[in-house]
This record gives structure tokens, sequence and C-alpha cells, in this order.
């Protein structure tokens, strides 16, 4: 019997999803699976956002190795960066060896950051989307002089077409550091600096809908916050913003959510839509190539950003290719619903469930402390289970 | 209870009621220590017959004199309570307290003596007198000792050195005075292996240049600047290239490849510490550690002479391209090692089955090279490594003919880790001196705007840094001095059994598994904040607000040799007011200091932001 060989490229959400839901539906019958992932341990990163409020090491406990899960589910885990993707031949071309021939891929690297969409603008700003990144934020903000901190979210470069269309990636994180930083402890610390939000979204809260945003905003108000939207930024010095219109806006501590413009190997493997997004069908194929799934970040029709998201794309892609490989019913498609908890500050947390940012109608929100510590019971079991969990979503 | 009456000093009955007779032994009285619990205290204060007993605290326990206790008595150390003296305390407040905490609280409501005591034996006044005594005596019979040793040593040793040394022990006094330690090593270690000795890290310098120049400090004309932002430490490097390099501190680290140089968490590190300062990391000539193309900013890949699986493609991803030629410590020597000393990851990315080749000299044609670097790089910088020679103005302009970008001279000194030591103890010439040559080579061809200069080797300090950008370096690589301030915190882990290299180089035995890679990340990005304060200084210090201004008339040297090496002034020749050489250089300064400020003018009124250039 002739063996199907199966790539997942990348080791983040959507990947270690894909890897649990092939285990789990075919077992270890006739399935040679590979994962490919340049880094020897995956980042739990909704957890990377405590930069604002924890000591520097707490990135240590967002890691956990994949060695093991590869172990564990009868993978080969191959250290390496794909570098070009040929659809025709089914293969994948990695930085350090051979090329790797596959039968089907689910395709989950993500997106590449474009720092240089924004003059001045580079890692060494801060950011918290990498545990290192994290942690060196978390050092600054100990050592944060009193003065300005400001938390600003760098532009998305998309086709204008794309559905949704948002000016800046998932945001939340940037809302989460700003709440959190200023309900830091002690309380009297508060009153020394100056809160700044920078955002390119027309609106606080664009991926919320009108509940979500009607609770957010007043919160950020509460805190003090002073909110730019709709800001252009024309350049980024050591310690200040430029926004077009209003000036120079102090920034002795900055954490920025990166411009992104898509995935370079979708670029340089001519599988994008021209801007660096992978077009897929409503069962997340590629629109040309049945046998790869873009799975996460990249997908065309994607928030980024959002890691529930990433794993209920993998549960669905998996699932038709294994319909497929044994000819059986079809599930259902893809249904967009974003699903996010943000930390809000005193032990709290925003859930919203929506679907609002898809043309639905349907909105949840629970503001509390349930939607936070549910939170933190995810982010232990999923590290825990090595990202994967009892009950997948 | 009277109103300010000591709670606790109620009286007793009488002595009998607060420590039963025969809890204290016949002779002298102990009572031995134990924790009294609430029904033990009820017990003495009852007077119960419940004996006492407990822990015997090594010989010594807590004691309390007995009536008329006569040792006491004798050396007058204490009153002995008279059992039958009305008005002795009960002492309720010594419920659940250890014996010892009731025996101090005792003596401090009732007045009565407590302390240790050894039961039997000698009385303590004897040992400690016994004791001194001995001490005493040992320490005089040492000195003694000691004295006799000294004058029979004295002797010895002169009779030592008047012995022949050919065969005497003496000889080693003639090795030391004309071998190093150094020396002696490199050759216990031909000696043992067979092999040509390596030197790890930095070899020694001959003669350090850049330690014989100084800073001349603004005074007057020009005064010192009093403040340079982050934007004018930037440099850039291939201006020419369609995608020039933007390095935010003029600082590269080193190439030191993944498994022939450090290990992988060492290269992380490295690679975190790239993009959170914004300084450039080159990939050295191991394989690519994969994931360092994408935390790397900027990254430059080194195309070395090894037959790595690599592909070619990875230039993709890189900011800038090196194609390595040979380095300082090494030349462009052939290098070949069994395949299992490379860690088991880097062994599986070795092309082949052989062992493990660095191939001499040129592979390919430069010119073929240079063109497939072109193509791969996508308009990105190509940039070429090479020792440097006492020929570098011949391979400065077969390079620039090629098109070159960047060209990174590597001195004498640079560090390696495990390179011949033949080699790097003596070879190419130091880089202050092929720095200023190369400077004045492509100023004379017209060529200083398009080609940018990289120094490298033996650069410790942000006083090398800002001493090679003034003699014409564009940007400075380190190695050894990243190392160490990676490392930092961490060596008392490995020391003595092991080197600090240990932490960070790869291969048998190595510690790599204790390396902390955020400890170190961090460590390093301090190291180069500091650094980048340091050139702040220095530059306001001399008067210029962009390091790019720093030239050579803000140096001058301490000795006459140096001077005429590096072509600078030194302090001891005095001005001579009809110095035609003088007078040109500082109308050419004014001339170039004019040109600037119109161009900053000019570029101010053209550009519509507000955001300043």
């Amino acid at each position: 019997m002739r063996v199907h060989h199966v790539v997942i490229l990348g080791g983040r959400f959507a990947g270690l999803a894909a890897l649990h839901w092939i285990r789990r539906l075919a077992g270890h019958r006739s399935i040679r699976l590979y994962l490919v992932t340049p880094e020897e341990e995956s980042v739990y990163r909704p957890d990377l956002v405590w930069a604002a409020r924890a000591q520097p090491d707490f990135v240590r406990r967002t890691r956990f190795p994949l060695s093991n899960l590869c172990r564990m589910l009868d993978a080969t885990l191959i250290l390496d960066r794909a570098i070009g993707i040929d659809a025709q031949t089914q293969t994948v071309y990695l930085a350090g060896r051979t090329p790797l021939r596959y039968d089907t891929l689910f395709w989950a690297t993500g997106l590449d950051w474009a720092w240089e969409l924004v003059p001045g603008l580079g890692p060494a700003r801060g950011f918290v989307c990498e545990d290192y990144a994290a942690r060196h934020t978390a050092l600054r903000l100990q050592q944060h002089p009193q003065g300005s901190f400001v938390v600003a979210a760098g532009p998305l470069r998309q086709d204008p077409a794309k559905i949704p269309n948002l000016a800046t990636t998932f945001d939340g994180p940037l809302y989460e550091m700003a709440l959190l930083w200023a309900y830091r402890k002690p309380r009297s610390a508060r009153n020394h600096h100056r809160i700044s939000l920078v955002t390119p979204a027309s609106m606080v809260g664009q991926e919320l809908g009108p509940k979500g945003r009607a609770v957010l905003l007043p919160l950020l108000k509460k805190a003090h916050i002073d909110i730019h939207t709709g800001a252009t930024v024309d350049g980024v010095e050591a310690d200040a913003i430029w926004l077009r219109g209003s000036g120079r806006l102090p920034a002795q501590t900055m954490v920025w959510m990166p411009p992104s413009a898509g995935s370079r190997l979708a670029r340089d493997s001519g599988l994008d839509d021209g801007w660096g997004w992978v077009p897929t069908r409503e069962h997340l194929q590629h629109r040309q190539w049945t046998n790869i799934y873009a799975i996460g970040d990249l997908n065309r029709a994607t928030l980024p950003k959002l890691g529930h998201t990433a794993m209920v794309q993998a549960r669905v892609a998996v699932h038709h290719w294994w319909a497929t490989f044994n000819h059986e019913p079809l599930p259902p498609p893809y249904h967009p619903t974003m699903v996010s908890i943000m930390e809000i500050g005193q032990g709290r947390g925003l859930l919203t469930i929506q679907d609002v940012l898809y043309g639905g109608s349907r909105e949840w929100v629970s503001v509390g402390r349930i939607p936070a510590l549910t939170k933190h019971l995810f982010g232990r079991l999923y590290r825990r289970g090595y990202g994967g969990l009892t009950i997948m979503p | 209870m009277p109103t300010g009456e000591n709670p606790h000093s109620r009286e007793a009955d009488s002595w009998k009621d607060v420590y039963p007779s025969h809890a204290r032994s016949p002779k002298t009285g102990v009572i031995r220590a134990r924790t009294l619990d609430a029904g033990a205290t009820n017990r003495i204060n009852r007077a119960d017959s419940t004996p006492l007993t407990g822990l015997d605290f090594g010989g010594q326990t807590p004691s309390i004199p007995g009536p008329r206790d006569p040792v006491l008595t004798d050396l007058g150390l204490s009153r002995t309570p008279d059992p039958d003296q009305p008005g002795l305390k009960r002492m309720p407040f010594l419920r659940g307290q250890s014996t010892l905490t009731a025996f101090a609280r005792i003596r401090r409501h009732s007045g009565m003596l407590c302390r240790m005591e050894i039961p039997t034996g000698p009385t303590i006044g004897f040992v400690i007198v016994m004791m001194v005594l001995g001490e005493v005596f040992g320490l005089g019979v040492l000195a003694l000792l000691a004295y006799w040793a000294w004058q029979r040593g004295r002797r010895r040793l002169e009779e030592w050195l008047g012995q022949s040394p050919r065969v005497g022990p003496s000889e080693l006094l003639y090795s030391l005075s004309s071998w190093s330690l150094r020396e002696l090593a490199l050759t216990a270690q031909r000696a043992t292996t067979g092999r040509p000795a390596i030197s790890p890290m930095e070899p020694p310098l001959g003669r350090a240049w850049l330690d014989e120049v100084r800073f001349d400090p603004a005074t007057i004309t020009p005064p010192a600047a009093s403040n340079i932002s982050q934007e004018r430490i930037r440099t850039v490097l291939g201006p020419q290239a369609t995608r020039p390099v933007t390095l935010a501190i003029p600082l590269i680290l080193s190439g030191m490849g993944w498994g022939v140089g450090v290990s992988g968490r060492a290269r992380q590190a490295l690679a975190e510490a790239s993009a959170l300062t914004g300084i450039g990391l080159n990939s050295g000539e191991g394989p690519v550690w994969p994931p360092e193309p994408q935390i790397a900013k900027p990254w430059i890949w080194q195309w070395s002479r090894a037959r790595w699986q690599d592909q070619r493609a990875i230039g993709f991803r890189a900011d800038m391209i090196e194609l390595q030629i040979g380095q300082a410590s090494e030349g462009g020597i052939v290098v070949k090692k069994p395949r299992r000393r490379l860690p088991p990851r880097v062994r599986q990315k070795l092309a082949g089955t052989g062992p493990f080749v660095i191939h001499g000299g040129l592979t390919a044609p430069l010119v073929g090279w240079v063109q497939s670097a072109r193509r791969v790089g996508r308009g990105c910088p190509v940039g070429v490594k090479i020792p440097a020679t006492h020929h570098v103005e011949e391979d400065l302009m077969q390079l620039t003919a090629l098109g070159i970008d960047v060209i990174t001279l590597d001195g004498a000194g640079a560090g390696t880790s495990g390179s011949p030591a033949v080699l790097t103890d003596h070879q190419s010439i130091p880089i202050a001196v092929a720095i200023v040559r190369a400077h004045d080579w492509l100023v004379s061809r017209g060529q200083r705007s398009t080609v940018s200069l990289v120094a490298s080797g033996h650069v410790h300090s942000a006083a090398d840094i800002a001493k090679l950008m003034a003699l014409g370096a564009d940007a400075v690589a380190l190695g050894s001095v990243a190392l160490l301030a990676l490392t930092h915190g961490q060596v008392s882990g490995v020391l003595p059994g092991r080197g600090p290299t240990s932490l960070i180089f790869s291969g048998p035995g190595d510690r790599t598994r204790i390396f902390d890679r955020d400890l170190a990340a961090e460590r390093l990005i301090s190291w180069v904040e500091a650094t980048e304060q340091e050139l702040k200084t220095i530059c306001a210090s001399v008067g210029v607000t962009d390091i790019r201004d720093l030239g050579r008339h803000h140096l001058v040297t301490d000795t006459r040799e140096a001077a005429i090496a590096l072509g600078l002034a030194w302090h001891g020749d005095r001005p001579n007011p009809l110095d035609l050489n003088r007078l040109i250089r500082q109308l050419l300064n004014e001339w170039h200091r004019g040109l600037k400020t119109w161009a900053h003018l000019s570029r101010l009124l053209a550009s519509p932001r507000k955001f300043p250039p």
C-alpha cells in the first residue's frame, strides 16, 4: 500500500491543530507526517501580552518543545525553513536540505512582518508578538521612566476587495497591553504615565461588533488612555512617533503590532492573490491546487492573529482532506466566526463571539472574571497538551 | 491588678513552685532543655513530680543554678536564689515556650542568673584557660617551624640558583623568561595530539595601534556637541545597491557559524540581540540556523566555501550577501574536520558523505560567484570578506572592478573558535592600518562613496569602534567581545571544570545545554546599548553630531610610529603656522561642512513632510 505523505508547514496554532486532527482521524495507518518548522519550541502567544505586567522570564512558561509532540504523534520534525513551494511537482523547497515531496500540504506558516512599511520602524522599537520580544518589552517596561507609553498598530497591506478588509491585523493585544499597564500596581504609579493608543483603523475595536466596541471604549476611557484612530504614521524615532496631521507624539516606550503584507513564501511561490495572501475555496483548499490547504494567518479570508480561528480552520481543512481521502461525504464548509478573549485588567476579561465582521448579525459579549479564567485555563491546557486539547474548537 | 504593674510579675509562693527540685541534677541543678507546653509549664508551676527530660544540646544544657550552687558561688558569677525566700515570681507566661526562652524570661523577670553549663567534668573556666594556652602554644610552634623553614629554604634557594641549570629545576626559570605560557600550552598541545595546535578566541596582537591613538576633544571651534540623536548613529552599507542595508548602530555581529563555531542556542541569542538593537548579524561559515533569517534584522548571509545543503534561495531572505574569500585567522586555506566532530543536526546539513571541508582558495571564478550572488540577492548589497593584507590595494582594485558593494577587512588579532595557532598568531596586518590604506585608496579612486568598508579584528570597546570609524570604516564587526557579553553571568556554571567557551562553542564536551539564551540575549543587548551611549559620548566630546562625521583630524597619537602608520598627527608635534597641508585640510573641512549644511537645508526645503528626513 502506498504511503501518503502529509506535510505541515508551520508549528504554531494552525499547524499544531492540523497535526493533532490528522492523527486523531487517521491514526497511524499509511500516513507519513512531516512537521516543518524552524523553531524547536512553540510559543503560546496569547500570553505574551503579560509583558505589560509580568517579570521578563515569564516567557519561559509560554514555550513548549515540539520534539515531544512529534514523538507522541509519530511525526517527523524537520527543523528548517520552507523557501518555496512548487505546486506542480508537489515539492516543498527547504532552506537547508533536499526538497520534500508531499501528497497533501497543510500550509500554516503565518505572515511575515513588513517593518519597512513605516519609516524608522523596526523590531528594536518594541513588540510582543514573539517570545524574545515580549521578554525584552517586559524588561523595558520594568525600567520605564515616567512619561508616555504608546501602543501602536502598523498598517496591513492587502487586496482592497478582501473581506474582511481591515486597516490592521487583530489589534486586541494592544488593548490588552494598554489596559494591563493602566491597571498595574501600585496604584500611585499609574498617575505618572500617559498612555496612548495609535491605530490606523477608523474606530477602536474594528474587529469587534457593536456590542464589543460599546464595552471596550468606556474601558479605555476609564483608564485615561488617549486614542488616535485613523492614524497614518509618517515616521518613528527613538522617543517619538510622527503622526500625519497631529505631529509629534512623544513615546518614551512603545509597543507595536508590526505592519504586515502577507506571506513572502506565498509571493515567492506564486501562490498568492497578488498581495501576499493565499486565496482558498470554502474548505480552505487553494483555489488552484486542491491538495494544498492554507490555514491560519496567511489565508485570504482570515483576520490575522486569532488563535481560535486558526484552530477551527485546521479542523475544517483536515476533516475535508480525510473525507476526500476516504471518499466519504464532505464536512460542512468553513463559516468564519470570531472568538476572542481579551484581558482588560483587574483580573477581568472580555469575551466576544460574533460573525458581524463577516457580514453576519450574531454577537455575544461577556465581561468579567469568568472569561479571564477561561483564557488562563485554555492556555494551560494548550501548553500541557502540546498544542492539542481534549475538546478541540 | 494595679495599673502599670507588669502582668507577668505575679509572685510565686516559693522557688520550688517554679522549678521542682527533682528536675535539677543533684550536683549543679541542671534542667534539661525541652519544649515546655502548656501542661509542662503548669506542672512546673504546680511543682509536679513528673521528671523533665528532653533534648541535650551537645553536652551543654541550659541550666539554672540550684540553691547554694557551690560552683557558681566559687566563681562569683551569680547570686544564689534562696528557695525559701518569699517573693519569687510565679510565671504563667512561660506556657508554650521553649525552655531556653523560658529561662531567659525568668532571668529578666526574677533577676536570677541563667546560663549554659557543662553538667559533669572540668569546669568551664578551666576548659577556656586550657584552650587558650593550647592555641598560644600551637601558634608558637608554627611560628618556630616557619622561621626554621624560611632560614633553611633561603639557603637552599641560593644554592639552587647557583647550580647548573642544565638538568636542574632552575631551568624552568630560564624557560619561562623566554617562553610565554601560551607558547608552552601550544607546544604541549602539538606534542599530545600530533596535529596543528589551535588557539580559541583572540590571539595576541603584535602591536595594538588603536591603543596608541587618542581623541582630540573639541573646545571652542567647534565646541562639544550637546545632543546626538539615535538617527545620527545610523550607517548605511552598500548605498549603491537597490536595497541598501541600514544599521541602527554601526555594528555587525561577526560571522560565527552554527555548528562549526557556536551552538544553536548562541546563534538564537545573537539573532535576538540583532533584532532588538538593529545591529547586523552575519550567519558565518556554518549552515544557516533555521530561525535566524526571520529573527535577525538586518541579516547577512555569508556564502562560505563549505558545502552545506543550504539552498541558494535562502539568499532571498538576506538583507546582504557576503562572499567569504578568507579571514585573518585562517586566510583562505582548506579546513578539514572529521564529520563526527560536528553536532548531529549540523552533520545532517553537510552535503556528501566525506569529512567536513572548507575548500581552500576560490572554488569558482570570482566573477561568476559575484554574479550568482547578485541574482540570488535580488538587489541587496553584495560584499566580500578578505583578510587584511599588505597588498590590500591590489585586492581592492579587483573587487571594485567587480562592483562589490561592501568590503570587510579582517585584521590581525581576530578571534576564532579553533583555527591553527601558527596562522592566528602570525598572520595579517592590524586592522587600523588596513582600514587607513583601504580608505585612502578608495578616496584616491573616487569610489569612497560607492563602496562601504567594514573593519573587523581585535575590537574591544566603543573607543576602538569610534577610532576605526574615524580612520575610515563605515561599520565594525564584533566577535569575541560579543561572546564575552553573551556569557556574562553564566561562566560560574562551568568553571573550573570547563572554560567559558564551552557554554557557546559547539562540539564534543560543550555545555551548551545549560546555556540560558534569554539571559545571554539580554546581556548582549545591554552591552550594545551601553556601547551606543559611549559612541554618542565620544562624538559629543570631539564636537560632531553625526558619527559619519568622525575623521582623522579627531585623532592624535601617542607615538611617532603610530602617527606614521596611521597618517595621524602626533601630539608631540608643534603646529607650524605656515604648514600648507594643515591650511588646505582646514579649508577642505570648512568646504565639506558648508556642503553638508547646504544639502540638509535643501532637503528640508524640498520635503513637504513634517517628519525630518
